[in-house]
């Protein structure tokens, strides 16, 4: 195979880590941040879940995964829920927005991977 | 136009797809299957008329290919909708969203102007030609477009 179109054929493979995820780009993983307060409001659904909490006087939204990614990892809607203690890791918006996509959030001792 | 997007955001339907566990992925994967088999029935009937592909007469292919397209269109088209439903108001403010409403519209009417110039001028005139090569250029921007979605 010529160099040029084998040099073509694999720059989606190093393009991936920055771009296989829907938004990626728009969250700063070099600034990550742990949030820990109590679920004020949650909503579980397509196309992914979102939590609030409030954490030193600021509210963050809190960016969960597709509902059957939740469901497959376990955090369901009788774990995740409003009043419930939540720890979660995550990246926040480069725009500034109290916004973070959670890589993890952890329950009750349970950690649930969302990536 | 806006009381549209918040009516069909609000309506059960997009309840239920946003509360289902594996419809809303299931639509994502078919929306995505029936582009790529709406894409190469387009490309083959393109190509033909561009002489780059196919032996056959090119209006007896898309006489042939024709209904599938369509077929495989209105899958995409209501599927898209079930992907649409659950956000459809910040969606229909995304510029990339309306870039591809815009993008299906020129499309859809190429794809008119293209069969009317096979009708009236014959498959070998010019602009067969250019519509032809458009619709591939068109089609592939709609489809950027919609991946573009997520990303603005």
């Amino acid at each position: 195979m010529r160099p040029a179109l084998a040099a073509i054929l694999a720059l989606p493979f190093f393009a991936l880590p920055s771009v296989a995820h829907h938004g990626w780009g728009s969250y700063d993983a070099n600034t990550p941040v742990t949030l820990t307060a109590t679920v004020e409001e949650i909503t579980l659904g397509n196309p992914h879940g979102m939590l609030m909490l409030t954490q030193d006087g600021t509210m963050w939204h809190v960016t969960l995964a597709p509902l059957s990614r939740m469901t497959a990892r376990g955090a369901t809607g009788d774990i995740v829920k409003a009043g419930t203690e939540v720890k979660a890791f995550g990246y926040p918006k480069r725009d500034g927005t109290k916004e973070i996509r959670a890589e993890w959030i952890e329950i009750g001792g349970k950690r649930f991977e969302l990536r | 136009m806006d009381w549209v997007w918040l009516a069909l955001q609000e309506s059960s339907f997009a309840q239920f797809v946003r509360n289902s566990v594996w419809f809303y992925p299931a639509a994502n994967i078919l929306h995505l299957l029936m582009v790529m088999v709406f894409f190469s029935l387009v490309a083959a009937m393109d190509l033909a008329l561009l002489r780059v592909l196919g032996d056959e007469k090119p209006r007896a292919l898309i006489a042939r290919l024709r209904p599938f397209a369509i077929a495989a269109f209105l899958a995409i088209a209501a599927t898209g909708n079930v992907l649409l439903a659950p956000e459809a108001v910040p969606i229909a403010g995304n510029a990339a969203f309306q870039l591809k409403l815009a993008a299906i519209a020129l499309a859809l009417a190429n794809v008119g102007l293209n069969a009317w110039m096979v009708r009236t001028r014959g498959d070998r005139s010019g602009l067969v030609r250019v519509t032809a090569g458009a619709s591939l250029v068109l089609w592939l921007s709609v489809a950027a477009m919609g991946r573009s979605i997520a990303y603005f």
